[in-house]
């Protein structure tokens, strides 16, 4: 995934450079063009000077009255140049030193500028035109070397071209700086999604730009949309629980009817019935409840629900004693869902009350990236053989038989649903059964 | 012991109420939160049965509401909103015990005796007063020389009473209230009889009469 920030920071970047290559090059025309028009118009006047002190007539070269003629012209490639023509001979100024300008003959009246390569290679600018003196037709051609304007305009380009520089990197830097503050509030987005998803709130803060708002509104709306549902199965689950709990309790009321009183067995049979539909319904239940997790609900809090637990079970259980250990930690509540982990918990803590002959202990600790709960108890345990034939029963509802079963089998469901683990051991200290539950978080 | 059963359950109700009166609880039954909670505050009930799910105010409502009013009235939850944080919920609420539907009755009885028991700071299992064992599944008691005398229904409500309230002076309208259900005719002259009954069973010391008070439980010398 390309970083938002290194896109726009390439297109500014771009976007910048071909502005000022188009300046730098429209700028470096302009000087140019300014400059020669500026010497055109003084070799056009240097030409009407040569022409005023040419002395011509049809059969000889022209003379020019050496008085009248700058001085820069007779030095050696001074940098300024003429040449006049006639149709028959050439005079050409001393700085030329023999050399030519290669200049055409022009018709009277016309006029030409136009580049040309000098003495020693100098570029040269060439005002050329045709006149008509004493009757004599001649062309007049001025030039002038222009490596000092090339010079200056190199030196502008230069500098031109550090200063777009130094300009370009300050306008990348304040624009990094511009982005990253505008991008601060999807940073903001990126770790309140992370608290989301550790459970540490429950929507999106609405402070954000308009460009965001919508994606942040829509987020909001779709984790109502869920939570909503979610509530919705879990109570449509709960009521339907509790619509078949009521006829199912009168039956469990009909085997003390006379009638059945009189036929044990008819009783019995209804008796087994109904609690087999009853944990039917208990397992399912909380395998629907389950399947619909995964949104924040109510969090789990070690500090708060386990002694809460512990204190329900101590009440229902009196006569066994149950020690809590928790050596948790705690900061902030878990991403963890209160009643899956009170149901978890109340289902191996019940389970091993109603095996232990007097003691019960409950571990809670906290592990790298995870939660333990160690379940032991001071009852009769089970040996390997039946410990594995505990974790194989409660697989399938109809093999779950009262006891150890159907607690462990829920809690396992639970464990597993958290993509944790539940082993069954034999307890070092109290000796009966020891059930630990280990759950990842994240 | 008079028990306030809190259901809205006709049925239930019906086999509830027969059952729990074959258990020696006089019975009275309120049929929704508002009644049942009313009912609550009103003394003299020993014990109460609280469904969840009732009509026009839960019985989680009922609950924190009779304790928020310090009403320690012992509640049994019976409900069959037994999920774990359900349960952690009605204890917090101030239950003082939790069973889900659908139940044995004998464990719910089992259950209202342990909790009387716990109320009047008295171990589990039989009930035992001033030479007395009291077997409430059995509706008998034994003498400390190991004789066991049958009580009728009503010997035993009262017996109960007595043992759970040693010492103590209890008078006539006192006894016929735990002793009989709200539609009961409570003629506080029955209860002579009744005394007079337990008196022939297990020796005439084991009331005192106190005169125009009461009596006081004593137990065999």
């Amino acid at each position: 995934m390309r970083s938002l920030q290194a896109r726009l920071g390439i297109g500014l970047l771009l976007s910048l450079v071909v502005v000022f290559v188009i300046l730098w090059y429209g700028v470096s025309s302009a000087i140019r063009v300014l400059s020669e028009d500026y010497i055109a118009s003084r070799l056009a006047h240097d030409a009407e000077t040569l022409l005023a002190a040419a002395d011509v007539n049809e059969r000889s070269a022209p003379k020019l009255a050496a008085a009248r003629v700058d001085a820069v012209y007779r030095r050696p490639f001074s940098g300024h140049y003429y040449e006049v023509l006639t149709t028959e001979a050439v005079e050409r100024s001393r700085s030329l030193w023999d050399q030519t300008l290669s200049a055409p003959m022009l018709a009277v009246g016309e006029e030409r500028l136009m580049h040309g390569i000098g003495p020693q290679g100098q570029p040269l600018l060439i005002w050329v035109a045709g006149f008509r003196k004493q009757n004599v037709h001649l062309t007049v051609a001025v030039a002038e070397d222009l490596t000092p304007v090339e010079h200056n305009i190199a030196v502008f380009q230069n500098r031109f071209a550090l200063t777009a520089l130094v300009v370009l990197t300050v306008l990348i830097a304040i624009q990094a700086i511009i982005v990253r503050t505008s991008l601060h509030p999807l940073t903001q987005l990126r770790h309140e999604l992370r608290a989301l998803e550790r459970g540490e709130r429950e929507s999106l803060s609405t402070h954000v730009p308009s460009e965001v708002a919508a994606l942040v509104k829509e987020v909001n709306h779709l984790l109502g949309v869920l939570g909503e549902r979610l509530g919705r199965y879990r109570n449509a689950f709960g009521d339907l629980a509790h619509a078949l709990k009521r006829p199912l309790t009168l039956l469990h009321q009909l085997r003390r009817h006379e009638v059945l009183r009189a036929h044990p067995e008819l009783g019995q049979t209804i008796t087994d019935q109904v609690e087999s539909m009853q944990r039917t319904i208990d397992r399912v239940l909380q395998r629907a409840r389950l399947a619909g997790g995964g949104l924040p609900g109510a969090h789990f809090s070690v500090a708060k629900d386990v002694p809460a637990l512990v204190g329900a079970l101590a009440r229902m259980y009196g006569a066994r004693q149950i020690q809590l250990v928790n050596d948790v930690v705690e900061n902030g509540a878990l991403p963890l869902d209160r009643e899956d982990m009170l149901d978890l918990l109340g289902n191996l803590v019940e389970n091993a009350c109603q095996w232990a002959s007097a003691t019960v202990r409950l571990t809670v600790r906290q592990d790298v990236g995870e939660l333990i709960f160690v379940v032991e108890d001071d009852g009769a345990g089970a040996g390997n053989a039946d410990l594995a034939d505990l974790m194989r029963r409660g697989t399938r509802e109809d093999e779950t038989k009262h006891g150890h079963g159907l607690g462990l089998a829920i809690a396992r469901d639970i464990a597993e649903h958290y993509r944790g683990t539940l082993s069954l051991a034999s307890s070092p200290e109290l000796g009966g059964l020891q059930a630990t539950a280990r759950i990842p978080l994240h | 012991m008079r028990l306030l059963l809190v259901e809205d359950d006709a049925e239930l109700v019906a086999t509830l109420r027969r059952d729990l009166e074959a258990g020696g609880y006089a019975v009275d039954v309120a049929d929704n939160g508002v009644d049942g909670e009313y009912l609550g505050n009103e003394p003299g009930y020993d014990v109460a049965i609280l469904d969840l799910g009732l009509p026009q105010r839960s019985g989680l409502q009922v609950l924190h509401n009779w304790r928020a009013a310090g009403n320690r009235l012992p509640v049994i939850v019976l409900t069959a909103r037994n999920q774990w944080h359900e349960r952690v919920d009605g204890f917090r609420a101030g239950a003082d015990d939790y069973l889900g539907k659908p139940f044995h009755v004998e464990e719910l009885i089992a259950r209202l005796n342990a909790l009387i028991h716990r109320s009047h700071q008295q171990p589990a299992g039989l009930l035992q007063q001033g030479g007395l064992s009291l077997d409430e599944a059995r509706q008998r008691v034994i003498t400390r020389d190991g004789r066991e005398i049958e009580l009728t229904g009503t010997e035993f409500r009262l017996l109960r009473y007595f043992l759970l309230h040693t010492g103590s002076l209890l008078s006539k309208s006192m006894l016929a209230e735990h002793v009989y259900d709200f539609d009961s005719d409570k003629d506080s002259n029955v209860i002579e009889v009744y005394v007079r009954r337990l008196r022939q069973k297990l020796g005439q010391q084991v009331v005192e009469t106190r005169r125009g008070q009461g009596y006081v439980f004593r137990g065999l010398p």
